[in-house]
């Protein structure tokens, strides 16, 4: 089960890694700071060119603020390319603007979440994520293709 | 009218009716019009029953008179040729039954003994003769030849020659006995044809006339029978006298005419028959002496039949039929049948005359008839005109008289009538006269009046004119009334300097000095659109008043139409807009300012919210984990998670003051007063003194360096900001340097912080100035220091961007402010 995390504060990136680790919710978790390395990640550009070390995500969490490419470009770019559109992307973000929550949806996010300030509800957020989309949720053949017609 | 006699009127009448002066009187003219017609109606109908219409098959009597007799002749000669031919075959018959005869076969060798023993005898020749007489067989051949010439009348004389020697061997004529015949033509002729008979005519040497002899060869019958040579033994001779055959055979009987006559030829055109009449030379032709060279018996004697008009041998001019037979089989012979035209057409001519002589005739008689009558209608016209003449001279009262009832007694009363009416037009028309005069006078009462009230009128208008013209010069706005043709200005108030217009001046040329109308998209020519549409309509031009400053027009044009709906005129007048327009413009720029603040301010507080919350997720997590750090007495853990939280909160204070210090820029300013911008750089490297020595940055501060001009404690903040951000991003740069200089963009004076550092892609250029942007993630920036910085360049009204060509290409920042020169920015 392979998780891809974009989030731009270490502090934050920690909180998750931490709770996913004690939860053992995730085989690996890749992380990138800005919308820039995540979408190197995902189309294997630069220092993500070796498919091994950037396989791809069963799951992509997303931070929206995000430094030099704004989180919600990168979901405009997931959604508008064939081979990454059918990957579920989580928006993970403090944002309660509902600018921001319509902007996610309009970019066909799969699911909007807002981090819980509370440490236990952050836990519990985090515990029930990856439960919901790694254990319930049925994922899509990884590797085929969805007609679009 | 009635009373005076106008000389005048009297010439003009008369070269009204002007009569053409006649040559003869009418009766004479009628008289001899009407016999002309009459005598030419005669002979052209007499011309025409006599010659036939031309270019028809009408012959008239005259052509039918002579086809009618062409036709007979040809009868006639067809009859007499036939009776010809039967005559002559009767001949023939007659020769052949003679030469066959028993008796003379048996006596003529006989005879011949007898004669040829005698010429031998050598005796003289006229012995010959007595012997013969004596002969009894001799006298039984005469004898058979004289029963020959009892039953058939028609034969004078019959003889029979001895074939050798052409010595008469027995004779009708005892005389004859003993004489030579082989030198004739039959002899010949009927030795040449043994089994037929032979006829040929010869001069009669008693007579003169012509003899017709029909001859056979006499054949020893016995020899031909025995199978042996033909022999001949003599020739029986016939003769016939001319007048034998011609009187009964030639004599037509007079059925076509008196003049009638038939000339029979031989082959080569010699008379056979005596011609009826002389030659025009007094003498009589000889049968078979006289050639008749005439068309017909030429023709006749070719061989050729049928009818002809011609002249015969008297040349007098003849209808003629002409045939042509076979007398014997080798000789031919011609017969013309003719009748003199003049006894066949003298009576058509006659005709002719009498016709001509009875329309002369009747000329005198309608002549006569003419006049008398022509008398008769002249006389009462002759009145008439009398009366006509007399009216014309203006008595009115004169009558013509009626003589008699038929036409000319109606068109005398008829005119009567007529000047009796005009009698009373006469009348009727003075009294009309007199009326005319009364109404013309009242009318001329009427125009003198209505050339008051007009006057009254044109005053009324020149008032109303002048109230107009009141109203106009009254109004503050231009106004012109503009010729719709050629944009001429035909009246201008005073407000449009009506006072200093030339005349023929155009609107274009008085408002906008062009030489050619209006014509572009952003400043159409209302006038043309008023033409085109004829609506009213209204156009914004920019026109220039009396200063040069350009005003903004709102120009109105209305059509003045004339009767068909066509623009004349149009009426046109400009309210100066220029300062409503000013106003609206800065109202929609203070409403775009207002809208781009609210923007902001949203922009603002929601990252506010954002990333004020994040150090609170930071703090409140790991707080959490410190509790189970403590629990598992993880020190390692307990001390780094404090530092995050350490961190977090900084974080957090940092940002509270710089959004204050953002909310106060251009809120609270301090008061604009100059400030070297060198001694700024100065106190800036002070208070970064400790972060640039660390880094070993070494600085080049240009000497050049402006007097800023503005809030002092806000241009330290933004040349702090840009030195620490130089001195900040150097990553592993191992000789940092940052320069600081100044340099003439155009004629902006720009201020620059240079440095080689890690760069800035070109993408993200604009995205740094952003509030909370950052693009290296570390707990150090707030991503506040740019927005700030840009703040405060912006709230002096000048400008700050970056160049970079990207990473690993160091950064320049540069700002400008506005006004200032001479070593100095910013606008006092």
């Amino acid at each position: 089960m392979i998780i891809l995390l974009v989030e731009d504060n270490p502090d934050h990136a920690e909180l998750i890694l931490r709770s996913f680790e004690e939860h053992r919710v995730a085989n690996k978790i890749f992380h990138v700071q800005d919308g820039e390395a995540a979408l190197d990640y995902l189309f294997r550009r630069g220092c993500y060119s070796d498919p091994k070390s950037s396989p791809r995500p069963h799951v992509i969490l997303l931070d929206l603020r995000l430094p030099k490419i704004d989180g919600l470009e990168v979901l405009k770019e997931i959604k508008s390319t064939e081979k990454l559109q059918q990957i579920p992307v989580v928006a993970l973000t403090t944002s309660e603007s509902e600018q921001d929550m319509a902007g996610a949806y309009k970019g066909h996010v799969n699911s909007y979440l807002v981090k819980p300030v509370d440490f236990d509800k952050f836990n519990r957020l985090m515990d029930d994520l990856g439960f919901y989309w790694l254990a319930w949720n049925r994922k899509p053949p990884l590797g085929s293709r969805v007609d679009r017609a | 009218m009635k009373d005076g006699y106008n000389p005048d009127e009297q010439d003009r009448q008369d070269s009204r009716i002007r009569t053409r002066p006649s040559r003869m009187s009418l009766r004479a003219g009628m008289a001899l019009s009407f016999g002309a017609l009459f005598a030419i109606i005669v002979l052209l109908v007499s011309l025409i029953r006599t010659f036939g219409l031309p270019w028809t098959s009408d012959q008239g009597t005259y052509g039918d008179a002579q086809a009618q007799v062409l036709k007979q002749l040809s009868l006639v000669a067809n009859l007499q040729k036939e009776l010809l031919l039967h005559w002559l075959e009767e001949r023939e018959t007659d020769a052949t039954a003679l030469s066959q005869r028993r008796v003379i076969c048996s006596s003529v060798p006989k005879l011949l003994d007898l004669a040829r023993t005698y010429a031998d005898s050598g005796k003289p020749k006229d012995g010959l003769h007595a012997e013969l007489v004596k002969e009894k067989n001799g006298e039984a051949i005469a004898e058979a030849l004289r029963s020959v010439i009892r039953t058939q009348e028609i034969y004078r004389k019959i003889q029979v020659a001895d074939a050798e020697t052409g010595i008469v061997i027995a004779s009708t004529a005892e005389h004859e006995l003993g004489i030579g015949v082989s030198h004739q033509q039959f002899f010949s002729d009927a030795l040449n044809a043994l089994d037929r008979a032979s006829i040929s005519v010869m001069k009669s040497p008693g007579t003169g006339k012509a003899d017709l002899v029909v001859s056979r060869a006499i054949v020893d019958k016995s020899s031909a029978e025995a199978g042996g040579e033909t022999r001949v033994l003599g020739v029986a001779a016939m003769y016939v006298d001319e007048t034998r055959f011609t009187k009964p055979l030639l004599y037509p009987g007079g059925a076509i005419g008196d003049t009638e006559e038939i000339v029979l030829l031989t082959q080569d055109g010699r008379i056979i028959t005596s011609l009826k009449h002389p030659l025009p030379n007094g003498t009589q032709a000889n049968p078979l002496e006289y050639k008749i060279k005439t068309q017909s018996a030429t023709l006749a004697a070719q061989g050729k039949e049928g009818i002809i008009i011609t002249r015969d041998y008297r040349d007098v001019p003849v209808l003629a039929a002409y045939r042509h037979f076979k007398s014997s089989p080798n000789t031919g012979w011609g017969l013309v049948l003719k009748v003199d035209q003049d006894e066949i057409l003298g009576p058509t001519r006659k005709r002719l005359l009498h016709a001509s002589s009875i329309s002369l005739l009747g000329v005198l008689a309608a002549g006569i008839m003419a006049a008398l009558i022509a008398g008769r209608i002249a006389r009462p016209i002759q009145l008439l005109s009398r009366t006509a003449q007399e009216v014309e001279a203006g008595n009115f009262d004169a009558r013509a008289e009626v003589v008699t009832s038929d036409e000319v007694g109606q068109l005398a009363a008829t005119f009567n009538s007529m000047i009796e009416r005009v009698q009373n037009w006469h009348e009727d028309l003075e009294a009309q006269v007199r009326n005319r005069t009364l109404r013309l006078a009242e009318l001329n009462e009427d125009l003198t009046r209505e050339v008051v009230e007009r006057k009254h009128g044109e005053e009324r208008i020149a008032r109303q004119n002048a109230f107009l013209n009141t109203v106009l010069e009254s109004l503050a706005h231009p106004f012109y009334v503009i010729d719709a043709a050629d944009y001429t200005i035909k009246m201008a108030n005073s407000a449009a300097g009506s006072g200093h217009i030339p005349g023929g001046s155009t609107c274009y040329s008085l408002t906008h000095g062009r030489s050619e109308p209006c014509a572009s998209e952003n400043h159409p020519c209302p006038l043309e659109e008023v033409r085109r549409t004829g609506r009213p309509v209204i156009a914004e031009h920019v026109h220039y008043d009396t200063d040069g400053a350009t005003r903004h027009v709102e120009v109105h044009a209305y059509p003045i139409l004339d009767a068909a709906g066509r623009v004349v005129q149009v009426i046109e007048y400009s309210l100066d807009i220029t300062d409503r327009k000013r106003n609206r413009q800065e109202r929609e720029r203070l409403i775009s300012e207002l809208e781009a603040k609210n923007a902001e301010l949203e922009r603002f507080t929601y990252t506010v919210s954002h990333d004020l919350k994040s150090p609170l997720i930071t703090i409140k997590g790991f707080l959490g984990y410190l509790e189970t750090d403590a629990v598992s007495g993880n020190l390692e853990r307990i001390k780094a998670d404090s530092e995050r939280i350490q961190g977090a909160v900084e974080k957090m204070g940092r940002l509270l003051d710089e959004l204050l210090e953002l909310s106060r820029i251009g809120r609270i300013m301090n008061a604009p007063q100059e400030v070297a911008l060198h001694q700024l750089v100065r106190e800036a490297i002070d208070s970064l003194a400790g972060r640039i020595t660390g880094r070993e940055v070494t600085l080049d501060i240009a000497a050049d360096l402006p007097v800023l001009y503005g809030d002092a404690a806000r241009l330290r903040e933004v040349v702090e900001n840009l030195l620490d951000n130089a001195v900040k991003f150097m990553g592993d740069q191992p000789h940092p340097h940052v320069e600081i200089g100044v340099r003439q963009d155009g004629n902006e004076t720009v201020v620059y912080f240079k440095d080689n550092g890690v760069g800035i892609d070109p993408r993200y250029h604009d995205k740094i100035f952003g509030l909370f942007e950052r693009l290296i993630q570390d707990n150090q920036g707030t991503g506040i220091g740019l927005a700030i910085v840009k703040r405060i360049v912006e709230a002096h009204g000048g400008r700050i961007w970056v160049e970079s060509e990207g990473i690993g290409h160091g950064s320049v920042f540069a700002f400008t402010l506005p006004g200032g020169n001479e070593g100095k920015m910013g606008r006092r």
